[in-house]
Protein backbone atom coordinates (compact mmCIF):
# COMPACT_ATOMS: atom_id res chain seq x y z
CA UNK A 1 0.00 0.00 0.00
CA UNK A 2 1.19 3.73 -0.70
CA UNK A 3 1.89 5.99 1.83
CA UNK A 4 -1.32 8.28 0.88
CA UNK A 5 -3.96 4.97 1.20
CA UNK A 6 -2.41 4.22 4.73
CA UNK A 7 -2.78 7.57 5.64
CA UNK A 8 -6.18 7.88 4.11
CA UNK A 9 -7.56 4.40 6.09
CA UNK A 10 -5.78 5.56 9.28
CA UNK A 11 -7.42 8.76 9.51
CA UNK A 12 -10.84 7.34 8.56
CA UNK A 13 -10.61 4.59 11.64
CA UNK A 14 -9.27 7.76 13.59
CA UNK A 15 -12.46 9.32 13.09
CA UNK A 16 -15.07 6.23 13.57
CA UNK A 17 -12.66 5.76 16.56
CA UNK A 18 -12.74 9.04 18.35
CA UNK A 19 -16.60 9.35 17.31
CA UNK A 20 -17.86 6.53 18.40
CA UNK A 21 -15.79 6.81 21.89
CA UNK A 22 -17.40 10.00 22.14
CA UNK A 23 -21.14 9.41 21.56
CA UNK A 24 -21.15 6.12 23.90
CA UNK A 25 -19.30 8.47 26.84
CA UNK A 26 -22.14 11.81 26.10
CA UNK A 27 -24.39 9.20 25.86
CA UNK A 28 -23.65 7.91 29.09
CA UNK A 29 -22.68 11.35 30.27
CA UNK A 30 -26.97 12.65 29.71
CA UNK A 31 -28.00 9.40 31.15
CA UNK A 32 -25.79 10.20 34.24
CA UNK A 33 -26.78 13.43 34.43
CA UNK A 34 -30.14 12.70 35.09
CA UNK A 35 -29.12 10.99 38.64
CA UNK A 36 -29.19 14.53 40.68
CA UNK A 37 -33.18 14.09 40.28
CA UNK A 38 -32.77 10.89 42.45
CA UNK A 39 -31.72 12.34 45.61
CA UNK A 40 -34.82 14.70 44.96
CA UNK A 41 -37.11 12.15 44.24
CA UNK A 42 -35.80 10.07 47.28
CA UNK A 43 -36.31 13.02 49.31
CA UNK A 44 -40.31 13.35 48.12
CA UNK A 45 -40.89 9.60 49.00
CA UNK A 46 -39.38 9.71 51.77
CA UNK A 47 -41.31 12.62 52.72
CA UNK A 48 -44.53 11.11 52.37
CA UNK A 49 -43.38 8.20 54.36
CA UNK A 50 -41.87 10.33 56.98
CA UNK A 51 -44.32 11.81 59.07
CA UNK A 52 -46.44 9.38 60.92
CA UNK A 53 -43.59 7.33 62.24
CA UNK A 54 -42.21 10.75 63.24
CA UNK A 55 -45.45 11.75 65.20
CA UNK A 56 -45.24 8.13 67.21
CA UNK A 57 -41.36 8.44 68.12
CA UNK A 58 -39.94 11.80 67.04
CA UNK A 59 -37.23 11.43 69.52
CA UNK A 60 -35.29 8.47 68.37
CA UNK A 61 -35.19 9.42 65.08
CA UNK A 62 -33.63 12.88 65.55
CA UNK A 63 -31.27 11.57 67.36
CA UNK A 64 -30.13 8.24 65.02
CA UNK A 65 -29.82 11.33 62.40
CA UNK A 66 -27.98 12.80 64.63
CA UNK A 67 -25.45 10.21 64.72
CA UNK A 68 -25.53 10.09 61.18
CA UNK A 69 -24.49 13.39 60.63
CA UNK A 70 -21.42 12.87 63.18
CA UNK A 71 -20.66 9.71 61.46
CA UNK A 72 -20.65 11.56 58.23
CA UNK A 73 -18.61 15.00 59.48
CA UNK A 74 -16.46 12.55 60.80
CA UNK A 75 -15.31 11.47 57.57
CA UNK A 76 -15.36 14.60 55.80
CA UNK A 77 -13.23 15.88 58.72
CA UNK A 78 -10.66 13.14 57.90
CA UNK A 79 -10.45 13.65 54.33
CA UNK A 80 -9.90 17.30 55.33
CA UNK A 81 -7.32 16.46 58.03
CA UNK A 82 -5.19 14.10 55.69
CA UNK A 83 -5.72 16.48 52.81
CA UNK A 84 -4.14 18.91 54.91
CA UNK A 85 -1.48 16.87 55.88
CA UNK A 86 -0.24 16.18 52.91
CA UNK A 87 -0.35 18.99 51.32
CA UNK A 88 1.75 20.34 54.42
CA UNK A 89 3.98 17.67 54.16
CA UNK A 90 4.16 17.99 50.25
CA UNK A 91 3.45 14.54 49.76
CA UNK A 92 0.75 12.14 48.43
CA UNK A 93 -1.91 10.91 50.67
CA UNK A 94 -1.58 7.40 50.60
CA UNK A 95 1.18 7.33 52.89
CA UNK A 96 -0.73 7.45 56.37
CA UNK A 97 -3.97 7.46 57.60
CA UNK A 98 -6.03 9.27 59.84
CA UNK A 99 -7.08 6.84 62.87
CA UNK A 100 -9.09 8.65 64.96
CA UNK A 101 -10.04 12.07 66.04
CA UNK A 102 -10.19 13.31 69.62
CA UNK A 103 -11.81 16.98 70.67
CA UNK A 104 -9.17 18.66 72.99
CA UNK A 105 -10.20 18.97 76.91
CA UNK A 106 -8.76 22.57 76.56
CA UNK A 107 -10.73 24.55 73.92
CA UNK A 108 -8.01 27.16 74.12
CA UNK A 109 -5.56 26.39 71.34
CA UNK B 1 35.63 -43.97 33.87
CA UNK B 2 34.52 -43.30 30.56
CA UNK B 3 30.72 -43.46 31.75
CA UNK B 4 31.20 -40.59 33.93
CA UNK B 5 32.96 -38.31 31.68
CA UNK B 6 30.06 -38.80 29.26
CA UNK B 7 27.55 -38.26 31.61
CA UNK B 8 29.76 -35.13 33.48
CA UNK B 9 29.96 -33.92 29.99
CA UNK B 10 26.00 -34.30 29.41
CA UNK B 11 25.70 -32.67 32.05
CA UNK B 12 28.08 -29.97 31.30
CA UNK B 13 26.29 -29.28 28.03
CA UNK B 14 22.98 -29.08 30.09
CA UNK B 15 23.64 -25.88 31.66
CA UNK B 16 22.27 -22.77 30.59
CA UNK B 17 25.33 -21.40 29.30
CA UNK B 18 25.63 -23.58 26.27
CA UNK B 19 22.02 -22.71 25.09
CA UNK B 20 22.27 -19.30 25.90
CA UNK B 21 22.38 -15.94 22.92
CA UNK B 22 23.68 -13.12 23.91
CA UNK B 23 20.71 -11.47 23.70
CA UNK B 24 19.71 -13.43 26.83
CA UNK B 25 22.29 -12.70 29.05
CA UNK B 26 21.72 -8.76 27.92
CA UNK B 27 17.96 -9.67 29.26
CA UNK B 28 19.05 -11.39 32.51
CA UNK B 29 20.94 -7.63 33.08
CA UNK B 30 17.90 -5.87 31.92
CA UNK B 31 15.60 -8.65 34.51
CA UNK B 32 18.21 -7.98 37.36
CA UNK B 33 17.70 -3.93 36.89
CA UNK B 34 13.84 -4.22 36.92
CA UNK B 35 14.19 -5.96 40.04
CA UNK B 36 16.55 -3.51 41.65
CA UNK B 37 14.19 -0.73 40.65
CA UNK B 38 10.70 -2.54 41.91
CA UNK B 39 13.11 -3.69 45.36
CA UNK B 40 14.78 -1.17 46.49
CA UNK B 41 13.85 2.03 44.98
CA UNK B 42 9.79 0.57 45.48
CA UNK B 43 8.92 1.56 41.62
CA UNK B 44 5.63 -0.56 41.20
CA UNK B 45 6.52 -3.69 42.62
CA UNK B 46 3.41 -5.56 43.21
CA UNK B 47 3.84 -5.59 39.08
CA UNK B 48 7.43 -5.13 38.67
CA UNK B 49 9.13 -7.92 40.94
CA UNK B 50 6.56 -10.78 38.84
CA UNK B 51 7.24 -9.18 35.17
CA UNK B 52 10.78 -8.97 36.41
CA UNK B 53 11.16 -12.36 37.69
CA UNK B 54 9.53 -14.06 34.40
CA UNK B 55 11.58 -11.89 31.78
CA UNK B 56 15.00 -13.55 33.92
CA UNK B 57 13.29 -16.98 34.22
CA UNK B 58 12.50 -17.27 30.72
CA UNK B 59 16.10 -16.04 29.67
CA UNK B 60 17.61 -18.44 31.50
CA UNK B 61 15.14 -21.54 30.63
CA UNK B 62 13.55 -20.12 27.39
CA UNK B 63 11.22 -24.09 27.06
CA UNK B 64 9.66 -22.41 29.55
CA UNK B 65 7.36 -20.32 27.20
CA UNK B 66 7.11 -23.31 25.15
CA UNK B 67 4.29 -25.82 25.02
CA UNK B 68 4.66 -27.94 28.01
CA UNK B 69 6.32 -25.14 30.23
CA UNK B 70 4.33 -23.60 33.46
CA UNK B 71 4.78 -19.79 31.71
CA UNK B 72 3.43 -21.18 28.73
CA UNK B 73 0.22 -22.07 30.17
CA UNK B 74 0.04 -19.10 32.24
CA UNK B 75 0.11 -17.02 29.17
CA UNK B 76 -2.73 -18.96 27.54
CA UNK B 77 -5.01 -17.09 30.35
CA UNK B 78 -3.89 -14.22 28.90
CA UNK B 79 -4.01 -14.73 25.09
CA UNK B 80 -7.71 -15.78 25.74
CA UNK B 81 -8.58 -12.99 27.49
CA UNK B 82 -9.44 -13.78 30.99
CA UNK B 83 -7.18 -12.05 33.32
CA UNK B 84 -7.74 -8.43 32.16
CA UNK B 85 -11.17 -8.99 32.74
CA UNK B 86 -10.22 -10.34 36.90
CA UNK B 87 -8.20 -7.36 36.84
CA UNK B 88 -11.04 -4.93 35.80
CA UNK B 89 -13.51 -7.01 38.45
CA UNK B 90 -10.77 -5.84 40.96
CA UNK B 91 -10.84 -2.18 39.80
CA UNK B 92 -14.41 -2.02 39.68
CA UNK B 93 -14.41 -3.39 43.74
CA UNK B 94 -12.07 -1.26 44.81
CA UNK B 95 -13.15 2.49 42.53
CA UNK B 96 -15.27 4.95 43.67
CA UNK B 97 -17.21 6.30 41.13
CA UNK B 98 -18.75 9.39 43.09
CA UNK B 99 -17.13 11.63 41.59
CA UNK B 100 -17.94 10.78 38.10
CA UNK B 101 -21.72 10.72 39.13
CA UNK B 102 -21.35 14.17 40.89
CA UNK B 103 -20.08 15.69 37.88
CA UNK B 104 -20.62 13.24 34.80
CA UNK B 105 -19.19 15.86 32.29
CA UNK B 106 -15.97 14.34 33.53
CA UNK B 107 -17.00 11.74 30.55
CA UNK B 108 -15.99 13.86 28.12
CA UNK B 109 -12.84 14.91 29.63
CA UNK B 110 -12.36 11.13 29.61
CA UNK B 111 -13.39 10.38 25.73
CA UNK B 112 -10.84 13.21 24.96
CA UNK B 113 -7.98 12.16 26.75
CA UNK B 114 -8.67 8.87 24.44
CA UNK B 115 -7.20 10.92 21.38
CA UNK B 116 -3.75 9.55 22.11
CA UNK B 117 -4.76 6.39 21.55
CA UNK B 118 -5.94 7.43 17.91
CA UNK B 119 -2.77 9.77 17.56
CA UNK B 120 -0.39 6.30 18.04
CA UNK B 121 -2.30 4.16 15.48
CA UNK B 122 -1.81 6.98 12.89
CA UNK B 123 1.65 7.07 13.67
CA UNK B 124 2.16 3.64 13.82
CA UNK B 125 0.12 2.88 10.42
CA UNK B 126 2.93 5.23 8.89
CA UNK B 127 5.60 3.49 10.41
CA UNK B 128 4.54 0.21 8.70
CA UNK B 129 2.74 -1.64 10.83
CA UNK B 130 -0.27 -3.70 9.72
CA UNK B 131 -3.80 -2.93 11.39
CA UNK B 132 -4.47 -4.80 13.65
CA UNK B 133 -1.09 -4.38 14.96
CA UNK B 134 -1.10 -1.00 14.81
CA UNK B 135 -4.38 -1.00 17.09
CA UNK B 136 -3.04 -2.77 19.56
CA UNK B 137 0.12 -0.79 20.01
CA UNK B 138 -1.82 2.16 19.74
CA UNK B 139 -3.85 1.21 23.27
CA UNK B 140 -0.84 1.65 25.28
CA UNK B 141 -1.65 5.29 25.23
CA UNK B 142 -4.99 4.40 27.29
CA UNK B 143 -1.96 3.90 30.28
CA UNK B 144 -4.18 0.46 30.99
CA UNK B 145 -2.41 -2.68 31.25
CA UNK B 146 -4.87 -5.03 30.98
CA UNK B 147 -7.22 -3.45 28.22
CA UNK B 148 -3.85 -3.35 26.39
CA UNK B 149 -3.13 -6.94 26.86
CA UNK B 150 -6.45 -7.86 26.33
CA UNK B 151 -7.02 -6.09 23.12
CA UNK B 152 -3.41 -7.35 21.44
CA UNK B 153 -5.00 -11.03 22.45
CA UNK B 154 -8.42 -10.44 20.66
CA UNK B 155 -6.55 -8.87 17.72
CA UNK B 156 -4.21 -11.87 17.32
CA UNK B 157 -1.40 -10.01 18.08
CA UNK B 158 -0.36 -12.29 21.04
CA UNK B 159 3.79 -11.53 19.18
CA UNK B 160 3.63 -8.21 20.14
CA UNK B 161 2.00 -8.92 23.73
CA UNK B 162 5.32 -8.49 25.59
CA UNK B 163 6.97 -5.23 24.48
CA UNK B 164 2.90 -3.82 24.55
CA UNK B 165 2.80 -4.79 28.53
CA UNK B 166 5.67 -3.65 29.34
CA UNK B 167 5.20 -0.83 27.47
CA UNK B 168 1.95 -0.31 29.09
CA UNK B 169 3.25 -0.91 32.47
CA UNK B 170 6.05 1.41 32.11
CA UNK B 171 4.36 4.43 31.06
CA UNK B 172 1.49 3.88 33.94
CA UNK B 173 4.51 4.23 36.20
CA UNK B 174 6.24 6.99 34.52
CA UNK B 175 3.21 9.17 34.36
CA UNK B 176 4.44 11.61 37.46
CA UNK B 177 7.30 12.21 34.98
CA UNK B 178 5.88 12.39 31.63
CA UNK B 179 2.64 14.18 32.23
CA UNK B 180 3.62 17.69 34.41
CA UNK B 181 5.73 18.65 31.65
CA UNK B 182 2.63 19.17 29.39
CA UNK B 183 0.35 19.93 31.60
CA UNK B 184 2.17 23.20 32.76
CA UNK B 185 3.22 24.07 28.66
CA UNK B 186 -0.57 24.12 27.78
CA UNK B 187 -2.19 26.15 30.63
CA UNK B 188 -1.38 29.50 32.22
CA UNK B 189 -0.82 30.14 35.60
CA UNK B 190 -4.20 31.49 36.21
CA UNK B 191 -5.75 28.26 34.60
CA UNK B 192 -4.18 26.39 37.27
CA UNK B 193 -4.85 27.76 39.90
CA UNK B 194 -8.62 27.87 39.35
CA UNK B 195 -10.78 26.36 42.25
CA UNK B 196 -13.50 23.78 41.25
CA UNK B 197 -16.96 24.12 43.40
CA UNK B 198 -17.31 20.87 45.60
CA UNK B 199 -18.61 18.02 44.44
CA UNK B 200 -22.62 17.01 45.48
CA UNK B 201 -22.62 14.36 47.67
CA UNK B 202 -23.61 11.02 46.07
CA UNK B 203 -26.40 8.75 47.32
CA UNK B 204 -25.88 5.30 47.36
CA UNK B 205 -28.91 4.64 45.78
CA UNK B 206 -27.17 6.20 42.60
CA UNK B 207 -23.84 4.76 43.36
CA UNK B 208 -25.68 1.07 42.69
CA UNK B 209 -27.62 2.50 39.65
CA UNK B 210 -24.16 3.38 38.05
CA UNK B 211 -22.54 0.17 37.58
CA UNK B 212 -25.79 -1.88 35.92
CA UNK B 213 -26.31 1.17 33.75
CA UNK B 214 -23.40 1.39 32.19
CA UNK B 215 -22.82 -1.89 31.88
CA UNK B 216 -26.52 -2.09 29.60
CA UNK B 217 -25.89 1.26 27.73
CA UNK B 218 -22.30 0.32 26.73
CA UNK B 219 -22.37 -3.32 26.03
CA UNK B 220 -25.88 -2.84 24.15
CA UNK B 221 -23.76 -0.15 22.03
CA UNK B 222 -20.90 -1.92 22.08
CA UNK B 223 -21.00 -5.84 22.59
CA UNK B 224 -17.25 -5.97 22.61
CA UNK B 225 -16.58 -4.77 25.03
CA UNK B 226 -18.90 -6.48 27.29
CA UNK B 227 -15.85 -8.97 29.06
CA UNK B 228 -13.93 -5.44 30.22
CA UNK B 229 -16.30 -3.36 30.98
CA UNK B 230 -19.42 -5.82 32.48
CA UNK B 231 -15.88 -7.27 35.00
CA UNK B 232 -15.67 -3.37 35.84
CA UNK B 233 -19.12 -2.86 36.88
CA UNK B 234 -20.06 -6.34 38.57
CA UNK B 235 -16.69 -5.41 40.84
CA UNK B 236 -18.37 -1.87 41.25
CA UNK B 237 -21.43 -3.46 41.76
CA UNK B 238 -20.00 -5.60 44.66
CA UNK B 239 -18.59 -2.57 46.33
CA UNK B 240 -21.81 -0.47 46.34
CA UNK B 241 -24.40 -2.91 46.83
CA UNK B 242 -22.85 -3.73 50.53
CA UNK B 243 -24.80 -6.95 50.49
CA UNK B 244 -21.89 -9.25 49.44
CA UNK B 245 -19.02 -8.18 51.40
CA UNK B 246 -17.36 -11.02 51.01
CA UNK B 247 -16.97 -11.37 47.28
CA UNK B 248 -16.13 -7.90 47.18
CA UNK B 249 -13.54 -8.76 49.63
CA UNK B 250 -12.27 -11.64 47.44
CA UNK B 251 -11.75 -9.59 44.01
CA UNK B 252 -10.30 -6.26 45.38
CA UNK B 253 -7.61 -8.57 47.37
CA UNK B 254 -6.98 -12.36 47.19
CA UNK B 255 -8.46 -12.88 43.83
CA UNK B 256 -7.13 -9.66 41.89
CA UNK B 257 -3.19 -10.58 43.82
CA UNK B 258 -3.60 -13.96 42.46
CA UNK B 259 -4.12 -13.16 38.49
CA UNK B 260 -1.55 -9.87 38.98
CA UNK B 261 1.18 -12.88 39.92
CA UNK B 262 0.07 -15.15 37.00
CA UNK B 263 -0.50 -12.31 34.92
CA UNK B 264 2.85 -10.53 35.89
CA UNK B 265 5.07 -13.33 35.22
CA UNK B 266 3.54 -14.65 32.19
CA UNK B 267 3.94 -11.40 30.80
CA UNK B 268 7.61 -10.88 31.37
CA UNK B 269 7.87 -14.44 30.19
CA UNK B 270 7.19 -12.80 26.49
CA UNK B 271 10.18 -10.58 26.30
CA UNK B 272 12.66 -13.86 25.96
CA UNK B 273 15.66 -12.26 23.84
CA UNK B 274 14.69 -13.15 20.34
CA UNK B 275 10.33 -11.56 20.91
CA UNK B 276 12.01 -8.64 22.75
CA UNK B 277 15.70 -7.13 21.49
CA UNK B 278 14.77 -5.73 18.04
CA UNK B 279 13.32 -2.75 16.46
CA UNK B 280 10.02 -3.34 16.60
CA UNK B 281 9.98 -2.88 20.60
CA UNK B 282 11.91 0.07 20.27
CA UNK B 283 8.74 1.17 17.76
CA UNK B 284 6.65 -0.04 20.15
CA UNK B 285 8.22 2.26 23.04
CA UNK B 286 8.66 4.94 21.15
CA UNK B 287 4.54 4.84 19.75
CA UNK B 288 3.30 4.49 23.55
CA UNK B 289 5.31 7.44 24.45
CA UNK B 290 3.86 9.25 21.74
CA UNK B 291 0.27 8.55 22.48
CA UNK B 292 1.19 8.98 26.11
CA UNK B 293 1.84 12.74 25.46
CA UNK B 294 -0.79 13.12 22.85
CA UNK B 295 -3.37 11.65 25.13
CA UNK B 296 -2.46 14.18 27.85
CA UNK B 297 -2.01 17.18 25.97
CA UNK B 298 -5.96 16.32 24.42
CA UNK B 299 -7.43 15.75 28.25
CA UNK B 300 -5.69 19.01 28.95
CA UNK B 301 -6.89 21.02 26.14
CA UNK B 302 -10.53 19.76 26.05
CA UNK B 303 -10.06 20.93 29.59
CA UNK B 304 -9.62 24.06 28.37
CA UNK B 305 -12.33 24.62 25.72
CA UNK B 306 -14.54 23.51 28.96
CA UNK B 307 -13.33 26.00 31.01
CA UNK B 308 -13.92 28.91 28.62
CA UNK B 309 -17.00 27.32 28.50
CA UNK B 310 -18.03 27.30 31.65
CA UNK B 311 -16.73 30.89 32.51
CA UNK B 312 -13.73 29.54 34.02
CA UNK B 313 -15.35 26.67 36.59
CA UNK B 314 -13.29 23.86 34.89
CA UNK B 315 -9.82 23.66 35.95
CA UNK B 316 -7.67 22.27 32.94
CA UNK B 317 -5.21 20.36 34.52
CA UNK B 318 -8.24 17.59 35.56
CA UNK B 319 -8.39 16.95 31.78
CA UNK B 320 -4.53 15.08 31.80
CA UNK B 321 -6.23 12.52 34.24
CA UNK B 322 -8.78 11.68 31.35
CA UNK B 323 -5.53 8.80 30.24
CA UNK B 324 -6.61 6.21 32.58
CA UNK B 325 -3.58 5.19 35.20
CA UNK B 326 -5.97 4.91 38.21
CA UNK B 327 -5.49 6.86 40.50
CA UNK B 328 -1.89 8.22 39.82
CA UNK B 329 -2.91 10.58 36.82
CA UNK B 330 -5.20 12.38 38.91
CA UNK B 331 -2.58 12.43 41.57
CA UNK B 332 -0.83 14.42 39.51
CA UNK B 333 -3.65 16.86 38.64
CA UNK B 334 -3.89 17.65 42.17
CA UNK B 335 -0.30 18.07 42.33
CA UNK B 336 0.69 20.13 39.82
CA UNK B 337 -2.16 22.24 40.79
CA UNK B 338 -1.05 22.38 44.48
CA UNK B 339 2.17 23.65 43.16
CA UNK B 340 0.89 27.13 41.73
CA UNK B 341 -1.78 27.14 44.60
CA UNK B 342 -1.65 25.27 47.85
CA UNK B 343 -4.80 25.79 48.71
CA UNK B 344 -6.34 23.70 45.90
CA UNK B 345 -7.47 20.55 46.01
CA UNK B 346 -8.11 19.16 42.67
CA UNK B 347 -7.68 15.15 43.54
CA UNK B 348 -11.90 14.71 43.83
CA UNK B 349 -12.41 16.26 40.47
CA UNK B 350 -9.69 14.67 38.84
CA UNK B 351 -11.27 11.49 39.93
CA UNK B 352 -14.23 11.96 37.87
CA UNK B 353 -12.02 12.20 34.30
CA UNK B 354 -10.29 9.57 35.99
CA UNK B 355 -12.25 6.52 36.30
CA UNK B 356 -14.12 8.31 33.21
CA UNK B 357 -10.78 7.35 31.34
CA UNK B 358 -10.79 3.52 32.64
CA UNK B 359 -14.53 2.91 30.42
CA UNK B 360 -12.97 5.28 27.73
CA UNK B 361 -9.95 3.20 27.41
CA UNK B 362 -11.65 0.05 27.24
CA UNK B 363 -14.85 1.65 24.28
CA UNK B 364 -11.91 2.83 22.31
CA UNK B 365 -10.19 -1.20 22.61
CA UNK B 366 -14.05 -2.27 21.79
CA UNK B 367 -14.25 -0.11 18.76
CA UNK B 368 -11.02 -1.06 17.67
CA UNK B 369 -12.70 -4.73 17.87
CA UNK B 370 -15.93 -3.75 16.46
CA UNK B 371 -13.70 -2.01 13.33
CA UNK B 372 -12.07 -5.11 13.07
CA UNK B 373 -14.70 -7.19 13.04
CA UNK B 374 -13.65 -9.31 16.04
Amino acid sequence: MDLALILEKALLNTLLGMGTVFVVLIFICLLISCFKYIPKLQDKFSKKAAPEPAKAAPAPVTAALEEEAEAEDDLELVAVITAAVAASMGSSTDGFVVRSIKRASNRKW
Amino acid sequence: MEYIMDTLGNLVHQTAFFNLTVGNYVMIAVACGFLFLAIKKEYEPLLLVPIAFGMLLVNIYPPIMEEGGLLHYFFLLDEWGILPPLIFMGVGAMTDFGPLIANPKSFLLGAAAQFGIFAAYIGAMLLGFEDKAAAAISIIGGADGPTSIYLAGQLGQSALMGPIAVAAYSYMSLVPIIQPPIMKLLTTEKERKIKMEQLRPVTKLEKILFPIIVTIVVCLLLPSVAPLVGMLMLGNLFKESGVVRQLTETASNALMYIVVILLGTSVGATTSASAFLNVTTLKIVGLGLLAFCFGTAAGVLFGKLMCKVTGGKVNPLIGSAGVSAVPMAARVSQKVGAEADPTNFLLMHAMGPNVAGVIGTAVAAGTFMAIFGV
